[in-house]
């Protein structure tokens, strides 16, 4: 029987900058180079950066757009039905008799194109954001962008994930790359995973963020695997995510405080390009455990 | 205070101006971050909550099945797929609903109710560190986090007023969506800290882009500039934005942290500090 789907994974952790997206690039990297065909979804559409580290280029394959009104102000006949039906107020009758329209207002629900009796509105689009696609090291790469100035991030995670279950049953693996946050487009790519891989720092706001998480993965029913990145940065403090990690009974995969992953990464590089380093050779023994907790026997040999 | 990019520094650089705002006219801090609000611990965690507010911030659709009749106009008028057609009637995925109640305006035979929904709180705390701090903070899994903020700020607005102070810092959400546009939306200046690396300046040339549409001066901070120096310098050039001031990377602000202590009153002299009161001069404050 043909899979409907592939293994997904998602990389998130609460807090900004903790290394989803060094981690979510780095082992799709390997696991597509241990034979498995990966495709990568980079769901941080407010600054989207996982095909830099991979190397690839992107081309726009679809336009994210939304519906906005286009008046016709010959067939309007201001009766206002449009106006007191907008529930966030984006439109207005204005002194010189004709209906304003307030784009950075609309939330594109269509109210107004329904309640107009005399059929002056119609349908016009608002573009929000784009999806692209690229391949990098046999990577496939689908990622969404949000337009600057477009507020609908959700909306741009949400149709990239769209976009990416039409065609992710051609490969083995999915990795989600997300943003920082426990909002609703996080919430939604939990709930399409089969495990979550939470990345977090040996800091008091890497646990707290966390926390809520954990609370989040909690109501999706998706696995967890806690990744202590920067362990061993100088000044932090392992013990409390440990002490956290071994009451609610996650796992955990220590990747270790390393300059030269700080160095590739600067570079917008891979850092398992360098086997020998201490953060490449952890995030080996981390797709290793991946690898047991999804039941991907092929990917033991590395 | 906002990044394009998440970590790099904002909610540092905001606790510790908000301890330097306390000596010079009194401040109000913000934690707009509302998905991940840890100012509050960066200020060394409650001393005293002041008041707490839940927040309603969502309208649901409830659905009358014995009035429904079916005829599926909701779901096809719903712009987010968020009804789908099911045996017994419309079914709302609450998850994709924004709430804005086209369904219930095209239904024929009013079977659909809004009902107001819970999707925050928001609280005011003095810290362990002597500053006020109105929290944000959305219910897991939540949207509509830009209307979150504006109640924030106006908040805050009306306690600075109270209490005759003079600043009010916001420390936004990474990124450039919603909450963060509600966030420099209106501010007298926009601090960006962007940290050298090309994924950092990437995510900060987005957001400059926005604040030039929201007409807000932008001024920005680079922070550990050390780790790549000749990257960093270029920066101001990369940005277009002048660059107040540079932080370099400190042991000491990890320490801070790890001891829930602004670095200006944990580690005055460290070298971090010393440039932080630098860039806080700078801007006149």
């Amino acid at each position: 029987m043909a899979r409907e789907r592939p293994k997904v994974i998602t990389v998130t952790g609460g807090k900004g900058g903790t290394g989803k997206t060094v981690i979510a690039s780095n082992l799709a990297a390997l696991l597509s180079s241990a034979g498995l065909r990966i495709l990568l979804i980079d769901l941080d559409v407010e600054n989207p950066c996982a095909h830099t580290l991979l190397g690839a280029s992107l081309k726009v394959v679809e336009k994210v757009a939304i519906f906005k009104p286009l008046i016709d102000e010959k067939a309007c006949t201001l009766c206002g039905e449009c106006v007191s039906a907008c529930p966030v107020h984006a439109l207005a009758i204005v002194p010189s008799r004709k209906v304003l329209f307030l784009e950075a207002l609309c939330e594109s629900c269509a109210a107004c194109l329904y309640v107009c009796p005399v059929g002056a509105i119609s349908r016009g689009e608002r573009i929000i954001g784009w999806i692209k696609e690229g391949r990098a090291r046999s990577v496939d790469i689908v990622t969404g962008e949000l337009k600057p100035g477009s507020r609908q991030y959700h909306e741009v995670m949400e149709r990239t994930m769209d976009h990416a279950r039409r065609v992710w049953r051609r490969y083995d693996i999915a990795v989600m790359d997300l943003p920082p946050g426990a909002g609703r487009g996080v919430y939604a790519a939990l709930k399409l995973s089969d495990l979550a891989l939470m990345v977090t720092e040996p800091t008091r706001l890497g646990l707290a963020d966390l926390e809520r998480l954990h609370n989040l993965a909690g109501k999706t029913g998706v696995k967890e695997l806690v990744v202590l990145n920067k362990y061993g940065l100088p000044g932090g403090t392992a013990v409390s995510i440990e002490e956290f990690v071994s009451r609610e009974r996650l796992k955990l995969v220590r990747v270790r405080y390393d300059p030269e992953l700080a160095r590739a990464y600067a570079r917008g590089k891979l850092v398992v390009e360098s086997p020998q380093s201490p953060s490449a050779q952890d995030i080996v023994k981390l797709m290793n455990v991946v690898a047991d907790v999804l039941g991907l026997d092929a990917v033991k040999y590395m | 205070m906002a990044s394009g990019k998440g970590g790099t520094g904002k909610t540092f650089l905001s606790s510790n101006m908000a301890i330097y705002l306390r000596d010079k006219g009194g401040v109000v801090a913000v934690d707009a971050d509302v998905e991940a609000p840890d100012l509050l611990l960066a200020l060394g965690g409650a001393r005293r909550v002041l008041w707490r507010e839940e927040y309603y911030g969502a309208k649901q659709p409830t659905i009358d099945y014995a009035k429904c009749i079916r005829c599926w106009m909701c779901v096809k008028a719903c712009e987010f797929g968020a009804l789908a057609a099911s045996p017994k009637g419309p079914v709302v995925d609450y998850d994709r609903c924004e709430g804005l109640g086209t369904c219930s305006l095209v239904c024929p035979v009013n079977a659909i109710q809004l009902v107001e929904a819970h999707t925050g709180a928001m609280y005011a705390a003095e810290s362990e560190a002597g500053i006020t701090v109105i929290t944000g903070d959305l219910d897991l899994g939540q949207g509509a986090s830009g209307r979150l903020v504006y109640e924030l700020k106006e908040r805050a607005y009306e306690l600075s007023r109270e209490r005759n102070a003079r600043y009010r810092v916001v420390d936004a959400a990474p990124g450039i969506g919603c909450p963060v546009i509600s966030s420099i939306a209106g501010a007298d200046v926009l601090i960006v800290v962007v940290e050298p690396t090309p994924q950092s300046v990437k995510g900060a040339k987005r957001l400059v882009e926005v604040a030039d549409m929201l007409r807000v001066k932008t001024l920005a901070v680079v922070n550990k500039y050390d780790l790549n120096p000749d990257y960093a310098r270029s920066i101001p050039e990369m940005l277009e934005v002048e660059v107040v001031g540079r932080v370099p990377y400190d042991e000491a602000v990890v320490r801070s942290y790890t001891l829930m202590k602004p670095l200006l009153t944990y580690s005055p002299r460290s070298k971090a500090a010393q440039s932080l009161l630098e860039i806080f001069s700078t801007l006149g404050f």
